[in-house]
């Protein structure tokens, strides 16, 4: 299908693969309404286990957030290759991205184990040859390399919660799986064993080290499908073992999952900030966004465990709604990103600026994104970040103890914090791209981007506003998908509260609402404003500049607009700093110019991979002296072996 | 209908004497420092003689720099839809909470820095810089000190908090008084006013709020200091509301209206002069040192929650 060079043949294979995003979209939406649906289940397939595919309103869920964003991504995909064409193979990228797709769904459809992995496996490897497809540029050798290391680290994880799970309820589906009781210690073991399998995919700190090289590297729409969605694999996967496969746990599990998400989240955010390469900055931030998710899944599991369903299932809400949330906008983000990138060949944001003018529908739909990001009402970002400050107030209010009370109340500062950030980075990411004046030749030649990028940016940005303004579209979702979770069905009274209900009060909060009585004082601003003023003109004039003509490169930058947060948190991050300045041999008191370098230090890395990886290293050497290369010495540890066993055995 | 009626007349009362509170301020601020000081009344002449100017617009500008201050009016405005001023209910009371409050508030902080960097000036980027790394240490301290608040009445509805607290009387654990300081704090830094801002000079040295809104002329620039003035007044409001919540009419009948009118005026006069005695006495903050400030609400607010959770 894709070996036909001619123009016909590759619009019919874009066709196709729009095609399959939104049968999968409208598989989700169709899975939203009823039972469980078995897709496929080839028996024997392999002669220990059979292959099963189901929907649940669980997994419907999910499907849903798969086929809105892989619709999107597949027609961005469209004008995006163009960029490749002759260059590299553009039909393998293409099928990639399709399988890659493919992958993620059936992750979320596995009725077992076997096809969970199995899918799981083939989403994590299909990505990395993603990530590789551009392995001429400097770095993303490396970043595949750590990428394929940390999942396989990842999985192996996983693979012994299951089998621990086999070996109590006797079987490899999810069904039986579910009825299985297991004593304490094994639950704990499996919760844990979970969490740093999930955890590696999700990008929990500080497991997090390949997600900011990896989707960086790949290209845009692919960043878009593993940012926005192949991290809610994670999510879905935790939740599937925490909620459904698992019985509900103690409160530690819950604080442990909570102080994580913070930790997380607030690494994010602050080293996003300190990146001057958008698709980098946007990486990290998707590190932050993991963390908020871990934070009201902690809060969940912290009200299970007292058995405060209701409070529970009102974080889990929010836990949903910002996970679809956060894929939406995170997507139509990253392919902004990229037609950015296509349009002037450089991500950095130091030399962009002013591309408003010469992109102005690209900025449009970025100017969503970024306000989404930012959580600002009345977009989709704001609806999950009140669910989630809901939710940890509701921990402040009411939680299960005094301390847990208190595990609220800083909950409630880290995500105020990590959110004024998350502001400040939406900021910074909009005004430096598309604001102020072009700081490089490529910026100020940038051309918009092609029709179908921009159909599927703005299908992303009009999901971005509806599921701002009217959340309750996705409620009914969410409230289906909740009913199905292991220690909620049956309960279903509980659920009636409204998942927008401000705790407390009788009354819910209607970004609807708020969205046209912001339109209402947008149109009284203006007619107060011609009312008393009546009609002036507007004269364009040049910026002041202290008399001097504005240069571009006057223009503040990434990196100044972000120092103030480098200075304050500097005990944390040590940020590193070189100035070089070139003088003048004749005389010492006028400059020619300056070279200033900063960077924060990858501390992760450092303090904990390299010194494993040091222990590693040379634990290895001290057994080199064994592997000599001889045939006789290897016989003799053969022999040596044998003794010994005989010898063990006569002994006992 | 009635209760719209005068929900409708808190709103306007709100937009109409905002910039009388600024006067008062400036008034009382120039009367301490043996100044006679401009007229009362002269925000209003400002305002007036701003709209009916001619507006410059920087070159460099997008419309971004021009939809500004429609975005960050409208944004006040409905935030002063929510907060309870003189009665109980408010307009939106129906939909809104604290956090949406909060958030509206960040909408036109979010729309203001992009503004200040539109303009390709260095003042205005370096005062967006600034202005969102305030906000953002502001934010924790202001979240806990407001879950402080909310905890005694158990939701962020406001007027659920604000009928909760006027029925309890006069609060006598010093507990209280820790999250009221912790909240004044919050509420000087949120309004730009010494020692964290200084709203008299767009010096670079000092300014934060006045640094974005520099290239501003006209009708925008009275719609943005109108819009500066409203938001003063809600946070004068949101701390009586938290701290001081009584006198505030429960029901909308005529003379109750009225005694919860007289009863915002001097709440309104009592904290006007607090502020410009802080202003007098005290010099701007260099911007480094602001965190340890803000640091220090937070851990009020966090105290005062650690007390309330274990008495």
């Amino acid at each position: 299908m894709f070996s036909g060079h001619s123009a016909v043949g590759r619009r019919l294979a874009h066709g196709c693969s729009a095609l399959a995003g939104a049968a999968l979209a409208a598989s989700g939406i169709g899975g939203l309404s009823g039972g469980t649906l078995t897709v496929a289940h080839i028996r024997g397939a392999l002669p220990f286990t059979d292959i099963l595919l189901r929907v649940t309103e669980f997994s419907a869920f999910f499907l849903l957030v798969i086929g809105i964003v892989g619709l999107a991504a597949t027609i961005y995909a469209a004008g995006y290759v163009k960029e490749y064409e002759g260059r590299k193979s553009v039909p393998l990228l293409q099928a990639g991205m399709l399988l890659f797709i493919a992958a993620m769904a059936g992750v979320v459809m596995a009725g077992n184990v076997f096809t969970f992995l199995l899918a799981w496996e083939v989403m994590s490897v299909v990505s990395y040859f993603l990530v590789m497809y551009e392995h001429e540029r400097p770095g993303t050798k490396r970043a595949g390399f750590v990428y394929a290391v940390m999942t396989h680290i990842g999985t192996v994880f996983l693979t012994i919660a299951f089998f621990i799970l086999r070996h109590y309820s006797g079987s490899f589906e999810f069904a039986r799986m579910e009825q299985a009781s297991l004593p304490a210690s094994a639950q704990s073991l499996v919760f844990v064993l979970a969490l740093i399998g999930f955890g590696t995919k999700a990008g929990l700190v500080p497991l997090h080290i390949w997600l900011p090289r990896a989707h960086p590297a790949a290209p845009s729409h692919i960043s878009a499908l593993m940012s926005g969605v192949m991290l809610k694999t994670a999510v879905y996967g935790f939740l599937l073992f925490t909620l459904h496969l698992l019985q509900p746990g103690p409160v530690w599990w819950g604080v442990a999952v909570l102080a994580l998400g913070a930790n997380t989240a607030l690494f994010g955010v602050l080293h996003a900030l300190g990146e001057v390469d958008k698709k980098r900055m946007l990486a990290y931030s998707s590190i932050e966004n993991m963390g908020i998710l871990f934070m009201g899944i902690g809060a969940a599991l912290i009200f299970l465990a007292a058995g405060q369903k209701a409070a529970a299932a009102f974080a889990l809400a929010a836990v949903l709604v910002h996970a679809a949330n956060h894929a939406l906008f995170k997507s139509l983000l990253f392919m902004g990103a990229g037609a950015v990138l296509k349009a002037a060949h450089t991500a950095n944001m130091n030399r962009l600026g002013g591309l408003i003018r010469r992109m102005p529908w690209t900025a449009l739909f970025m100017l969503a994104g970024a306000l989404a990001m930012a959580a600002m009402p009345p977009l989709n970002g704001f609806v999950g970040e009140w669910r989630l400050f809901q939710s940890l107030f509701a921990l402040g209010f009411d939680g299960p103890a005094t301390l847990l009370r208190l595990a609220g109340a800083l909950a409630v500062a880290a995500l105020a914090l990590v959110g004024a950030l998350a502001a400040f980075l939406s900021v910074r990411l909009f005004a430096m791209t598309f604001l102020a004046l072009p700081r490089s030749e490529e910026a100020r030649e940038a051309r918009e981007a092609s029709l179908s990028m921009r159909i599927a940016m703005g299908l992303l940005a009009a999901s971005c506003v509806a599921a701002g303004v009217l959340p309750l579209v996705f409620a009914g979702a969410v409230q289906n998908t909740l009913e199905r979770i292991a220690g909620f069905s049956g309960a279903s009274s509980m659920l009636e509260v409204s998942p927008l209900a401000i705790a407390g009060a009788d009354s819910e909060i209607a970004p609807a609402a708020a969205g046209l009585l912001l339109l209402c004082g947008l149109a009284a601003a203006w007619a107060l404003a011609r009312a008393i003023g009546g009609k002036t003109r507007t004269v364009r004039g040049e910026t002041w500049n202290c008399g001097e003509p504005l240069e571009p490169r006057m223009t503040y930058t990434a990196s100044g607009f972000s120092k103030p947060i480098r200075v304050a948190f500097q005990r944390l991050l040590l940020p590193s700093r070189v100035l070089y300045v070139d003088r003048d041999p004749r005389t010492p008191y006028f400059a020619r110019g300056f070279t200033y370098t900063g960077q924060l230090p990858a501390l992760v890395e450092n303090l904990l991979y390299k010194p494993a990886m040091n222990l590693l290293v040379a634990g290895a050497r001290l057994f080199r002296g064994i592997q000599n290369g001889v045939v006789q010495s290897y016989l003799l540890y053969l022999l040596a072996t044998l003794v010994l066993i005989l010898v063990w055995r006569i002994w006992r | 209908m009635r209760d719209i009626l005068f929900e409708l007349l808190q709103l306007v009362v709100i937009v109409l004497i905002a910039p009388l509170v600024t006067g008062f301020i400036k008034k009382t601020k120039a009367l301490l420092q043996g100044r006679r000081g401009p007229r009362v009344l002269q925000p209003y002449y400002d305002l007036y003689k701003y709209m009916r100017k001619d507006a410059v617009v920087s070159k460099a500008s997008s419309w971004i720099f021009t939809a500004t201050p429609y975005v960050v009016f409208g944004a006040t405005l409905a935030a002063a839809a929510l907060v309870p001023v003189f009665m109980r209910d408010s307009l939106f009371s129906f939909t809104g909470d604290l956090v949406l409050l909060v958030y509206l508030f960040a909408l036109a902080r979010f729309f203001i820095a992009m503004a200040g960097v539109d303009t390709g000036s260095s003042f205005g980027a370096q005062g967006a810089s600034r202005e969102m790394f305030v906000s953002s240490l502001a934010e924790p301290a202001l979240f806990v000190t407001l879950l402080a608040a909310a905890l005694p009445a158990g939701t962020t509805h406001l007027s659920s908090i604000v009928a909760h607290a006027a029925e309890r009387g006069w609060p006598t654990s010093p507990v209280f008084y820790m999250m009221v300081v912790a909240f004044a704090i919050l509420v000087i830094a949120e309004t730009g006013r010494i020692p964290v801002d200084n709203p008299d000079t767009h010096l670079e040295l000092t300014m934060i709020h006045e640094g974005p809104i520099l290239e501003y002329s006209g009708k925008s620039l009275a719609l943005l200091q109108w819009s500066a003035s409203i938001k003063q007044v809600l946070l004068f409001a949101l701390l009586a509301d938290l701290c001081f919540p009584w006198g505030l009419a429960a029901s909308a009948d005529g003379p109750a209206v009225l005694a919860g009118l007289a009863v915002f005026a001097v709440k309104m006069a009592a904290i006007g002069v607090i502020v410009s005695c802080v202003e007098m006495s005290t010099a701007k903050m260099r911007l480094f040192k602001v965190p340890r400030l803000l640091g220090a609400a937070l851990v009020l607010s966090l105290f005062a929650l650690t007390a309330e959770y274990l008495m």
